[in-house]
């Protein structure tokens, strides 16, 4: 059994070098670093008025001054927020499946997928459970059989192990059918989330719906005792 | 770039996990559905179990069964092993006459020649008897060295019912014995 996860490792550990070094692809998210990287933007606190001059004056006293590096040590830097790229939405989908859905913003898909797997995982461990339980059930039932000398006794456990034979089967063959429909969903939610991840044509069409999607609301109105219908839609 | 899409489909035959099934073994001497396949019909004389590895210098038993036999009242049974390998310890009487009032049990061991004689059943002039598969005898030996050899019955053994007349026995069982 272990031998067939060593495919599965070498996939994760093919992705993991490829995330490390996959360009960002992101056109869109490239933008916003742009932004936060550019050293005359804008702080964080900028618009806000000094209270009075003679605060204005104190902060610019020599005394202060050697607490300003201080400050400057322990505020943090801001943070930096990496592009997606698909790679990363493989790697995820890889790790934990659905989870590169969530990353291209596809939650529904996402956690759809991460249920279905959980549901898998869930019937496939429980069908290896029963042939555990069966297999031991056997083994005990041919221990009997064999060290049994009464003719009545070991055809009984004889009919008991060849019963716990037919519940190991079943439970083997249920076993292997749901853990490779387990695997094949992941490997599946992977791929796709990888073909549907940051810089393809679907996730850029997805981001455009969203962006465009008019944003309603229907609200009754107390003051006025009538029916207020509410929308926006963006420009961009 | 499409195409990546089933290559799971194939990768599902890789990945489904599935346990080595063991076999079925079916090897009791005693079993009467498995008779055949050993290479033996019934009414016969077997030993139990068929296969035993005693560690050399140590005692081990055998058990003589008589097997599937009708309307049985007496037997004898001449058993051959190697004299130079092993040696017996000791014998006891087996349970398939057991609710005689009077049980006759002899017994003889040749040991420079490798026979034992035992003679057990009803004493009386009743007709009692019994029927189906019972232990006769067991035989305690004690292994010499290591070696492999073989326990068996000879011809001259005998199954009798109440009237003294043979009862015809089809197969005879051995017992390999590896001392190792």
């Amino acid at each position: 059994m272990f031998q067939k996860i060593y495919p599965l490792l070498l996939v994760l550990f093919i992705g993991v070098i490829y995330a490390q070094d996959a360009p960002p692809t992101d056109t869109e998210d490239q933008e916003d670093i742009e932004a936060t990287e550019d050293p005359n933007a804008a702080p964080e606190n900028q618009g806000v008025a000094p209270k009075d001059q003679s605060t204005a004056t104190e902060e610019a006293m020599p005394a202060e001054d050697a607490k300003e590096p201080e400050k400057e040590k322990k505020s943090k830097p801001p943070k930096i927020q990496k592009p997606k790229t698909q790679m990363g939405t493989l790697l995820r989908g890889v790790v934990v499946p659905g989870l590169g859905h969530v990353y291209n913003d596809n939650k529904r898909i996402g956690y759809l997928w991460m249920g279905i797997e959980a549901a898998l995982l869930a019937a496939t461990m429980n069908y290896k459970s029963t042939y555990d339980e069966s297999l031991s059930d056997y083994n005990n039932y041919q221990t009997l059989y064999w060290t049994e000398t009464d003719v009545a006794l070991l055809l009984l456990y004889k009919e008991k192990r060849d019963a716990s034979r037919k519940d190991m089967d079943a439970a083997n063959t249920n076993y292997q059918v749901f853990s490779g429909l387990l695997a094949a969903g992941w490997l599946y939610s992977a791929v796709s989330a990888y073909l549907e991840g940051p810089g393809t044509p679907k996730y850029l069409q997805r981001k455009r719906q969203a962006l465009s999607r008019m944003d309603m609301n229907v609200a009754f109105n107390h003051e006025q005792q009538n029916m207020q219908l509410k929308f926006s839609v963006p420009l961009r | 770039m499409n195409m990546i899409r089933y290559i799971p489909i194939f990768l599902l035959i890789l990945f489904s996990c599935s346990e080595d099934l063991p076999e079925d073994v079916n090897n009791n001497p005693l079993d009467p559905n498995q008779a055949n396949e050993n290479n033996f019909s019934t009414p016969a004389l077997v030993f139990y179990p068929h296969e035993i590895n005693p560690l050399p210098g140590n005692d081990f038993m055998v058990e003589v069964f008589a097997m599937q036999v009708d309307s049985n009242a007496g037997a004898h049974m001449q058993i051959q092993y190697d004299q130079e390998k092993m040696h017996v310890v000791d014998f006891a009487q087996g349970d398939f006459y057991s609710d005689a009032s009077d049980m006759l049990f002899y017994f003889e061991d040749d040991s420079a020649s490798g026979l034992i004689d035992i003679y057990t059943g009803y004493l009386g002039v009743d007709s009692s008897y019994v029927s189906g598969t019972g232990q006769l005898a067991t035989i305690t030996f004690n292994a010499r060295v290591d070696w492999e050899t073989v326990i068996s019955f000879t011809e001259n053994c005998r199954l009798a019912d109440p009237h003294n007349n043979d009862i015809e026995i089809l197969g005879f069982g051995e017992c390999a014995v590896n001392a190792e």
